[in-house]
């Protein structure tokens, strides 16, 4: 009995070690995540961006995050940013940084959808503490950091920029779809001209 | 039994219970783990380009399945053709399981940009299904690149001329004004030159 209580203390101790590997944990249901998705709480302002951006020295608890290649991270980055490139992001070392609640992580990219990808990543990991930029570095740095715009307030690339229905409508094509439905094909209408009368006969 | 072995039973079943409650805390099997779902989203194919979409649009593909994610009222105002409506926070209502858990069909999110197909690519990949894909630049760069496509300059390549010229057939096909001259919607009257019945003849003059 007592060589079998041995065995299974064994086999419960490897159980619970390969779960504590996998301590990166959804804290949302897929479901829930679904739920909360339309929420853009934390994308940051291109106001509070360079507030923080100019004001930022060593005591500041707030972290820049790149996440392009080392490439592109060496061409130019934002002043203080480190770099964790987005294809690797899973290994360990760079997923404890990502993740870290230590510094307020203010997540930047290549593009708007990699930065959108990382920050539904973390809004469903549960992590509370950290701010995503929109926009690709080129924007950032021409229309935040270096030159404050016009084009940098209302950027939010979910709106809608055109009027998609009015500039169908315009010059209709064949496949175009409008709310109502397909638009009926006009009828053809042929007109047939009236058969004369066969002559013949005698009158 | 001695005492013992009562002691014993008693420690099995303290870790029987320990180890369920460690396990039931961890993912279900079939949902994939944020470190995966990481991996997935840098190595998948995930995207489809506006071009691509119209060029299947275009030849009345039967595999493609077009989820709009926008709200209803953005919906009845404007979408593709044939889209069927699913605002993002209904993605994963069961009723819309069959059609976005597909292993035949294409199926393709889009929104005004990337952002909400995005989000629901993500989903669908932590549920693991397959076959689901990004229309990158969403309605937006729909506008830009089909509807209404700029013209390339003057030291452009002939790949661009050839897309350009793809976009433009593109354009009138859509609808979106690109087209000058003639409205593309009207279709050119059709002429049927009738020849002259000649009367017939016979009978007594």
């Amino acid at each position: 009995m007592k060589r079998y209580l041995i065995i299974y203390l064994v086999g419960l101790l490897a159980l619970s070690s390969c779960n504590t590997k996998q301590d990166i944990r959804f804290k949302l249901s897929p479901e829930e995540a679904a739920q909360e998705a339309n929420s853009g709480s934390y994308v940051i302002s291109p106001e509070l961006l360079g507030d923080i951006y100019y004001s930022m020295d060593k005591s500041s608890n707030y972290q820049f995050i790149d996440l392009r290649t080392p490439l592109l991270y060496d061409n130019g980055h934002l002043k203080g940013a480190i770099n964790i490139p987005f294809t690797a992001l899973s290994h360990n070392h760079n997923c404890e940084t990502f993740i870290s609640q230590k510094h307020i992580n203010i997540i930047y990219g290549e593009s708007t959808e990699q930065v959108i990808f990382a920050g539904f990543l973390l809004q469903q990991l549960g992590i509370q503490n950290y701010f995503i930029i929109l926009g690709d570095y080129d924007f950032i740095e021409n229309n935040i950091i270096k030159h404050y715009n016009v084009l940098s307030a209302p950027y939010n690339p979910e709106i809608a920029q055109y009027n998609y229905a009015k500039i169908v409508k315009e010059t209709a094509g064949s496949q175009n779809y409008s709310g109502g439905g397909k638009t009926a094909k006009p009828t053809l209408h042929i007109k047939r001209r009236k058969k004369a009368a066969a002559g013949g006969g005698c009158d | 039994m001695k005492k013992i072995d009562v002691l014993y039973v008693g420690i099995m079943l303290v870790g029987a219970f320990w180890a369920f409650i460690v396990t039931s805390n961890s993912e279900p099997i079939s949902r994939v783990t944020p470190c995966k779902l990481v991996d997935i989203i840098a190595q998948s194919d995930k995207y489809i380009s506006t071009d691509e979409l119209a060029r299947r649009l275009m030849s009345d593909d039967p595999t493609l399945t077009l989820i709009d994610l926008r709200n209803k009222q953005e919906f009845n105002s404007y979408s593709l053709n044939g889209a069927i409506n699913i605002p993002l926070q209904d993605l994963l209502n069961k009723q819309y399981v069959d059609i976005i858990n597909q292993d035949v069909q294409t199926v393709i999110f889009y929104s005004n940009s990337s952002d909400l197909a995005v989000k629901a690519w993500m989903l669908t990949q932590r549920m693991g299904y397959s076959n689901n894909y990004i229309l990158k630049g969403g309605l937006n760069r729909w506008v830009e690149t089909i509807l209404r496509p700029e013209e390339p300059s003057a030291t452009a390549t002939l790949a661009d001329y050839e897309k350009y010229s793809f976009r433009k057939a593109a354009s009138a096909y859509f609808g979106g004004g690109s087209v000058t001259g003639e409205s593309v919607s009207k279709k050119p009257a059709l002429h049927i030159k009738r020849r002259k019945k000649a009367a017939a003849g016979g009978g007594c003059d």
